[in-house]
């Protein structure tokens, strides 16, 4: 189980990116870490991943093998896919056929269309990321650290990953993703935390508290308010209203409210569920 | 690391770029050689250790340059770590000017009418390779990651070759250009001074590795 202790990184001449972060990856369990562009989501997966060091702190207990994904994933590869996937099995000293027939089926599930014996750089973007996910996810038992799986892949594809990301949880691995489209929301098994910044929060919202997006019009001073009362997850400023995260469960009373304060409600979405 | 190497070497083979110095080494040393023979048998073997120099310098930064930055994430996570990578870009350059070195020291032996002992062929050899894997430690210092642009690096390389040029008679280079240049006293000195050179080349290329992979971890790429 890897740990890292009050882990600092900055860059030179720059404003730290990570301050004293705290943070255990445990097996069984998918680790979400959200946060903003910029917020530096993928520094701390790259150091994690062993690609980068720390400034400061420590990092104990990685494990020999980490099945690693970036953002993006690289677009100029001269090798096939099939090529690439039969190298990087043997760098991390798995079985040959049985870690190439592992990987050709991570790209059958995941809806690959393109030529396996083709150069990589030749695909489409999100066939080039379902290799990059074949590679991270190449049979082994070591830590998983994805960083946006789901960016740039197709609806079908996304839902399968999901249910992938499931069965690796199921079979007790450590897995450590970012996210910043909300997408993890779907994952059962999940601890979400927040980076911002540079420091890591536990996130408050959970699945069981499903949330809805309300967006209302009015008065400034009257959106501020609403956008204050308690249930309210997130909140966005956007051109003559406001949009609304909010749970489920008040979320009949915070619009009562909303009407009696004079705002008008626009539109009122629940994020699709997946059972 | 062999599996690293083999994957190494099949994205360079695929990149082409190993074509260049390749094909500079092979020229100048068969223009150096169109010269016919010229006095004792080692000095054949003067021009092309000067052009192995910049050459395995040269090939060495095709190598490490050969992956995109963000691939060399994955390949170091895969491999363990960044000495592992860095160590293999260094044993491959290595490993590919050995058969341009077997070339260039068979080549005279063949082509000319000056008879070679063995004796002879092995010190060529070894003196050659010892200038070119000094070229491979500097390559591996002035590429990814330490100098990201080939462009800088090519000219970083041009200033240290023509600086070590300018030292004279050092080790591990400038020895060995001396040694085939000249005369030798006797084939047992020749060896021994071309045996610690090849030691220094192998001590600096170790040394460049272990601190290339600090700032390759720094950096992350």
């Amino acid at each position: 189980m890897i740990v890292l202790e009050r882990v600092g990184k900055h860059y030179r001449r720059g404003v730290p990116v990570l301050r004293d972060i705290d943070l255990t990856v445990p097996t069984g369990v998918a680790t979400v870490i959200s946060g903003g562009n910029g917020s530096g989501k993928s520094t701390l997966l790259r150091i994690v991943a062993g690609v980068l060091r720390p400034t400061s702190g420590r990092v104990r207990g990685r494990p020999r093998s980490i099945g690693y994904l970036p953002s993006p994933f690289p677009a100029e590869l001269r090798l096939s896919a099939t090529g690439y996937l039969r190298h990087f099995a043997a760098i991390r000293g798995l079985p040959a056929s049985r870690a190439i027939g592992h990987a050709r089926e991570v790209l059958d599930r995941l809806g690959f269309a393109g030529d396996p014996d083709e150069p990589i750089r030749t695909l489409s973007k999100g066939n080039m990321h379902k290799v990059g996910l074949a590679q991270a996810l190449l049979p082994s038992e070591g830590l998983l650290v994805l960083d946006e799986p789901w960016s740039g892949l197709d609806h079908a594809a996304q839902l399968t990953l999901d249910v992938m990301i499931g069965e690796l949880v199921a079979q007790g691995r450590g897995v450590l993703i970012t996210d910043h489209v909300g997408h993890a929301l779907r994952l059962p098994d999940r601890r979400a935390l927040v980076l911002t910044d540079g420091l890591l929060h536990a996130q408050r919202d959970s699945p069981e508290t499903p949330a809805v997006t309300v967006e209302l019009t009015g008065a400034a001073e009257v959106l501020d308010t609403v956008a204050g009362l308690a249930g309210v997850r997130g909140s966005e400023r956007r051109s003559g209203g406001v949009r609304l995260l909010v749970d489920r469960a008040v979320s009949d009373t915070l619009l009562a409210e909303a009407l009696r304060l004079g705002a008008s409600v626009r539109t009122v979405t629940s994020p699709e569920r997946v059972v | 690391m062999l599996a690293l190497l083999r994957y190494l070497l099949a994205d360079v083979l695929k990149s082409h770029r190993y074509f260049p110095p390749a094909f500079l080494y092979l020229l100048v040393s068969g223009i150096f050689d169109a010269r016919g023979d010229s006095g004792p048998a080692l000095n054949a073997y003067g021009a092309s250790a000067l052009v192995l120099y910049p050459v395995g310098a040269w090939l060495a930064v095709t190598v490490a340059n050969a992956e995109d930055n963000t691939q060399r994430g994955i390949t170091a996570t895969a491999a363990g770590g960044w000495r592992k990578l860095t160590a293999a870009v260094a044993i491959l350059s290595m490993a590919g000017l050995t058969p341009l070195v077997l070339v260039s020291t068979v080549w005279p032996a063949i082509t000319t009418a000056h008879p070679y002992r063995f004796t002879e062929l092995a010190v060529g050899f070894a003196a050659q390779l010892a200038c070119g894997w000094t070229g491979v430690a500097v390559g591996v210092l002035l590429g990814r990651p330490v100098v990201r642009k080939i462009g800088w690096s090519m000219l970083a390389i041009a200033a240290v070759v023509v600086l070590t040029y300018q030292f004279g008679r050092i080790p591990p280079v400038g020895s060995m250009i001396g040694l085939l240049g000249n005369v030798p006293p006797t084939m047992a000195s020749a060896a021994a001074t071309v045996l610690e050179s090849l030691a220094i080349a192998v001590v600096l290329v170790i040394g460049v590795v272990l601190g290339v992979s600090e700032v390759a971890g720094r950096r992350g790429q």
